[in-house]
């Protein structure tokens, strides 16, 4: 940790909090342990990459940061979020994430309206979120006309759109072009910095880890900050 | 020369609007090389490679692969030339999900009317898939998913592979030994099109065919 | 192989889907083998009551001066026949004489190879025998001696032994050979009948022009189960000994003549059946083809990545139709399976139906081959799948209300006609179909399934989703409107099934309730009791009996006509209002009640008689007393009436001025009329007339309807069931398994198992409300037509339509049941991990 954020942190709650923290698939002998004994915080601003070989254990990690996955030993709070990280956390995945029968107005709404906003209000702050990232004209788009990269600053959107505290990008930029990666990139920092979010990028392009200011490495399921 | 494209165009129409997504693109390789079709998205890259290997059939110009005319062929011929001559790697969807890896390996082969279980064992060892050759796509990593891919796309022994970004959704500790093993496999008589944004592959090429809005540069 | 390859890792992999399909396929088997095992008993029993009411299968006529020398097949027996000038017979010193007459001569044991011909009513059959109209007019006895007048020869007398009644006596003195409208008009009245060697002895000498000799024959009754068949043997066999006796003999062919009508009957049914089972075939291949279809989008990319592998367009036909056959066969195999187990259970016989086998892969093939076809190109294979935005031919240019302007047009002008899908001729056993008169229903059915698959996809889902998506609606109806064509295709399929059982249901219930009103008709109630010295009370005390209602019964004259004449009590007798015509029931029974001398006459006798009301009409009876009435209205069924003619008049009136036998008509309290017949009898000694309606309902009608239905219609109700719940259930299930991603994702972004739960239950209640909706209505008009057309299957002409409300309740019930099944089976899998959903796909 930087001595600037530790001088940001004075004060202030942890978002995540991970304490030996295990996953592991399957039972008994054949089990496949994914993640162990990781130990960990995040900080509200704080921006991490996370690289490592395939198969090392990433996506595992995210998913668990995320409170979309349970662990198998261990423990994980979210001190700043009372423990609820669901509405809290936005998510970018690595594959296509946009579901197919709404259009990007609607695709970058859902969150908002699932946590219970108007849905007036929510396709607003949608097209707010769409402007800011030039994508206005996409509005009415539906997923399957968009091309890898589109789709992907879409799910940008998204999450800026839900104003998270927690930002969490899995490979976003697996299937661009170097150019278009950058730009993504960029895009993700840029909103996770005008939220004051924390934001953690998985990612294997060390182009990509580069742009952001820290960087975590994974190895057969360990995680060295 | 196993590829020879001569000043290909093609033109897609949608509406009114006219995308020219090749323009006069030409190019030779040799058994035994590595070609990398590099450019920006949209720069013609796929619709290169679907042209030589007569997935695509292009507006003007002509290619032939291993001295046969590919190109302005009922779709027929074309399939009957592919399952012969070409191998495709795309980057993701390689496999037939209902089939073992073992299986997609024979059904590609069949399809290319041989039946040769000691290329498939040693394909699969040689990708060091040995071990799964009985597992279903949907239980295999990516690196061993694009490795399953691979031994699929050589399973005809062809005089031409074609690889549309092969290694995209893989890590660089697992794309570097999928592209050696490209190279490796594809040995003395095959010839390599891959096209991708990857700097391994950059490395791996033996030649870089740079696209721009359909154009080599 | 290739082939195999691939269908060994759909089995390992693809067995839910396979199964989905192969069930619709089987569906699409199960009901026309069930229904040709049905027609296939119903024929068999149709061959064997024909075969069974023919007393002399063939008679084989000698013609004049030649001799048969051909031996006949089977069974035969030689008889003789004599024209002769009369009998005569002196009984208590009165001698009386009748016209002319025949003498038969037949040979020993005649009796027992024909028992149909011959029924001994008093004496013994060992001699001389009287027919008993021969009997009565000369009030011979056995015993009796009887005078033969022998033209040419002298009398001769005869000691009779017995009297018998003659069964068959129409076929036998048939003229062989000649059309029918050349028979004779009647039997003869006299008729006596010799042991051969008395014939013989009596007629030697008498001129041949007044002999007649005939082989009666009973051939092999091992005959083919289809009438038809059985027809086209019988009378090939006929044909074939005459062309053997070259001329010395004709055939009067019985049977064949028997078969020929079960024949037209058979084919009646059959029409009859499969057109009322056709839309569930056509509903169930419907389904099979959406099943298959759900799995269109993986489908189109493996073929992609075939082709790309260099897969020829043949390659992938091949593939596609292993799978075809995969699930074709499972299908049948199934389906025969499931029509054996009906078929078994139902009417005790299981064959397999080829052609039904056949449909099924048929089927098989429609549904999963195009799609394989279509992709021809490898571009074409892996451009994504998305309906064309465009709406398809029939919907612009309204097809479906043209189909439905056509229906109404064929009804009309067939219903205008009087037109009636089977007619009776007069005094003929044949039916004869009018298939013109399927086009209304057929075009009703095809014109209001695109109907409702109009509705279904322009139907205002933002509108109707408010309600139940609450916060979400707006996402809710942007998702489902942007799947309105799938939405609408299992609506569609759900209210059509919804239809085929609620017209199927009603048909039937319509159908089996006029049977019972035709028996009740016949019988005039559950039990009717006459020719007894038993009182009302008495009568009321028998165990079973609700209700007795006396019934006047003599004959009277109107004009030079003899008809039935009835005296009621109109303020206990009960009458349906189709009985009556120009008012309802109970005020016609008014009428009788405030006058009298009221009488109802039936509508032919108006016209003949040209009455206007209140005409007096004056009835005589048979020995000449006249009796004064006022016509006061129109009936035109009446329990035990004959259809045509008959008269009603009060029961009191009728006691004072021309008395009548008296009838009982009995209501049962629920007992079974049968065993409440069986305690009357048992009450009344054996001289009464006691009749069940049960017994009766056997008895009426034509040989079609006198086949039990009952194996029949509950195929055909079970079938619309499993139909109905496999339509709203599966198909929306695999619609929910396509969206197992779209909900995964939903959950990722925080959905609630609630919030998704709204998604789920706002399709599901859209599916569910369109099908009980619009298939109730669409049903509805189905079964009014139905009944409208085929009235000529109901006799009398219903007056309603009856509703099964108990089926209509499983009907609903199941439906519920499977549109709960789907939506909780996709609530509770959108329950586990999204990520592992996920990674699954």
């Amino acid at each position: 940790m930087t001595a600037e954020l530790k001088d940001r942190a004075v004060g202030m709650t942890a978002l995540v909090s991970c304490q030996g923290l295990a996953r592991s698939y399957g039972k008994g002998a054949n089990a496949l342990v994914a993640v162990h004994s990781v130990t960990c915080e995040l900080w509200p601003g704080q921006q991490v990459a996370i690289t490592g070989p395939s198969g090392s254990g990433k996506t595992t990690l995210l998913h668990l940061l995320a409170g979309l996955d349970r662990p198998t030993a261990g423990r994980i709070a979210w001190p700043a979020l009372d423990d609820h990280p669901r509405g809290h956390v936005g998510v970018v995945f690595q594959g296509p994430s946009l579901l197919p029968p709404l259009n990007v107005a609607e695709n970058v709404a859902l969150p908002l309206i699932i946590a219970g906003i108007d849905e007036a209000e929510a396709k607003e702050r949608a097209l707010t979120a769409l402007s800011a990232i030039g994508l206005a004209g996409l509005a009415a788009s539906l997923p399957e006309q968009l091309s890898g990269g589109q789709a992907q600053r879409v799910a940008v959107a998204r999450v800026l759109a839900a104003e998270p505290r927690l930002i969490i990008a899995d490979e976003p930029t697996a299937q661009l072009d170097s150019d278009l990666a950058r730009r993504v990139v960029d895009l993700l920092i840029e909103v996770a910095s005008r939220l004051e979010a924390a934001l953690v990028v998985a990612t294997h392009d060390p182009l990509v880890a580069a742009r952001l200011p820290a960087t975590w490495t994974m190895s057969d399921g360990a995680l060295t900050c | 020369m196993i590829v020879q494209a001569e000043e290909l165009y093609r033109f897609y129409r949608s509406g009114d609007e006219e995308t020219r997504a090749l323009r006069g693109v030409s190019l030779d390789v040799a058994a035994g090389e590595v070609v990398l079709v590099s450019g920006p998205s949209g720069s013609g890259k796929s619709t290169l490679l679907a042209c030589l290997g007569g997935l695509d059939d292009p507006d003007g110009g002509i290619v032939r692969v291993d001295g046969h005319r590919i190109s302005h062929r009922p779709e027929a011929e074309r399939a009957a030339l592919r399952a012969r001559l070409v191998g495709v790697l795309f980057q993701s969807g390689n496999l037939i999900e209902h089939l073992t890896v073992a299986a997609n390996v024979d059904l590609a082969q069949r399809l290319a009317g041989r039946r040769d279980r000691r290329l498939r064992d040693e394909l699969l060892d040689g990708l060091g898939l040995a071990g799964r050759a009985r597992a279903w796509p949907s239980e295999l990593s990516g690196g061993e998913a694009a490795r399953a891919g691979l031994a699929v796309a050589l399973a005809n022994r062809p005089a031409l592979l074609l690889a549309d970004e092969p290694t995209g959704e893989l890590d660089q500790h697992t794309e570097g030994p999928v592209l050696r093993l490209i190279r490796r496999q594809a040995g003395e008589r095959t010839a390599v099109v891959i096209a991708s944004h990857s700097p391994a592959v950059r490395r791996l090429a033996d030649r870089i065919l740079e696209l721009k809005d359909g154009r080599a540069t | 192989m290739l082939i195999l390859i691939w269908l060994r890792g759909l089995l390992v992999r693809r067995t839910g889907r396979l199964a989905a399909a192969a069930a619709g396929i089987a569906l699409a088997v199960a009901l026309p083998a069930a229904l040709g095992a049905f027609l296939a008993t119903a024929k068999a029993t149709m061959t064997a009551r024909s075969i069974q009411r023919v007393a002399v299968d063939w008679q084989v006529e000698q013609q004049p001066g030649q001799s048969v020398s051909v031996p006949m097949p089977g069974t035969s027996k030689q008889v003789s026949f004599a024209r002769i000038g009369g009998f005569e017979s002196r009984q208590a010193g009165q001698t009386l004489t009748t016209g002319a007459g025949q003498v038969l001569g037949l040979p020993a044991g005649y009796a027992a190879t024909f028992p149909g011909e011959l029924r001994l009513l008093a004496g013994n059959a060992n001699g001389p025998l009287l027919a008993q109209q021969t009997a009565a007019n000369l009030h011979a006895q056995p015993g009796a001696s009887v005078t033969v007048r022998r033209p040419g020869l002298p009398d001769a007398t005869v000691t009779v032994t017995g009297v018998v009644e003659l069964l068959a006596a129409d076929s036998l003195f048939q003229r062989v050979g000649a059309p029918p409208g050349a028979q004779p008009q009647a039997p003869p009245d006299n008729v006596l009948l010799l042991p051969e060697s008395d014939w013989r002895r009596m007629f030697d000498g008498i001129a041949r022009d007044r002999v007649r000799t005939q082989f009666h024959v009973r051939i092999d009754h091992r005959l083919p189960p289809d009438p038809a068949a059985a027809y086209t043997a019988v009378t090939g066999q006929a044909r074939n000994l005459e062309e053997r006796m070259a001329g010395s003999g004709l055939v009067g062919d019985n049977l064949g003549a028997a078969l020929d009508a079960a024949r037209e009957d058979a084919l009646y049914s059959q029409v009859l059946f499969l057109f009322l089972g056709a839309p569930a075939v056509v509903l169930a291949a419907l389904l099979a083809g959406l099943v298959t279809r759900t799995g269109a989008p993986r489908r189109m990319a493996e073929q992609a990545l075939l082709r790309t592998r260099g897969a020829s367009r043949g390659t992938l036909v091949r593939l596609a139709l292993a799978e075809t056959a995969l699930v074709g066969v499972a299908g049948v195999l199934a389906g025969l399976g499931l029509a054996a187990l009906a078929g078994r259970a139902l009417f005790g016989s299981a064959n397999v139906s080829w052609w039904a086998a056949a449909l099924g892969l048929l089927v098989a093939a429609v549904t999963v081959l195009p799609p394989t076809l279509h992709a021809t190109t490898v571009a074409a294979a892996r451009r994504p799948v998305g309906g064309p935005r465009r709406s398809p031919a029939w919907l612009r240019y309204g097809l479906d209300l043209w189909l439905l302007a056509g229906s109404a047009v064929v009804f009309w002008i067939t219903s205008k006609n009087g037109y009636q899908l089977v007619l009776v001729p007069e005094g003929l056993p044949q039916l004869s179909v009018d298939y013109w008169a399927f086009a209304g229903p057929a075009l009703l059915w095809t014109g209001a399934g695109l109907l409702i698959w109009r509705l279904t996809r322009t139907m205002p889902i933002t509108w109707a989703v408010r309600p139940l998506a609450g916060g979400l609606a707006g996402t809710v109806s942007a998702m489902l409107t942007r799947q309105r064509a799938p939405l609408a295709r299992t609506a569609t399929l759900a209210a059509l099934a919804v239809a085929f059982a609620v017209s199927t249901s009603v048909f039937d219930t319509t159908y089996r309730q006029q049977a019972q009103v035709d028996a009740e008709l016949t019988n005039g109630a559950d039990v009717t009791v006459s020719q007894a010295a038993a009182t009302q009370g008495q009568l009321a005390a028998v165990p079973g009996v609700a209700r007795v209602e006396p019934l006047q019964h003599r004959f009277a004259y109107v004009g030079s006509d003899l008809q039935d004449l009835y005296g009621i009590r109109p303020s206990t007798v009960r009458l349906h209002d189709a009985y009556v015509s120009g008012g309802t029931a109970r005020e016609i029974l008014d009428r009788l009640a405030r006058q009298p001398d009221a009488l109802l006459v039936s509508q032919e006798t108006v016209n003949d008689f040209q009455l206007h009301l209140g005409d007096q009409v004056r009835l005589r009876t048979e020995n000449g007393r006249t009796v004064p009435f006022h016509y006061a209205g129109v009936i035109t069924e009446f329990p035990t009436a004959p259809r045509d003619s008959f008269l009603v008049a009060n029961a009191s009136y009728l006691a004072r001025t021309m008395p009548a036998d008296t009838m009982y008509l009995i209501s049962t309290d629920g007992a079974q009329p049968r065993q409440v017949a069986a305690a009357l009898r048992g009450r009344l000694g054996p001289t009464a007339k006691v009749t069940d309606v049960q017994t009766t309902r056997q008895v009426v009608g034509s040989s079609l309807t006198a086949v039990d239905l009952a194996g029949l219609t509950t195929i055909e109700l079970g079938y619309a069931l499993a139909l109905a719940a496999m339509a709203t259930g599966l198909l929306l299930a695999l619609g929910f398994a396509e969206r197992r991603r779209t909900y995964a994702l939903a959950r990722v972004l925080g959905a609630t198992p609630r919030q998704l739960g709204s998604f789920v239950w706002a399709e599901v209640a859209l599916v569910g409300v369109a099908a009980a909706v619009l298939g109730a209505l669409c049903g509805w008009a189905l079964s009014r037509m139905l009944v409208a057309v085929l009235s000529g299957v109901f006799d009398p002409p219903p007056d309603a339509l009856a509703v099964p409300w108990a089926y209509l309740a499983v009907l609903a019930i199941l439906g519920v049941a499977a549109l709960l099944a789907a939506g909780t089976a996709t609530v509770r899998a959108a329950r586990r991990p999204p990520l592992t959903v996920l990674r699954d796909l």
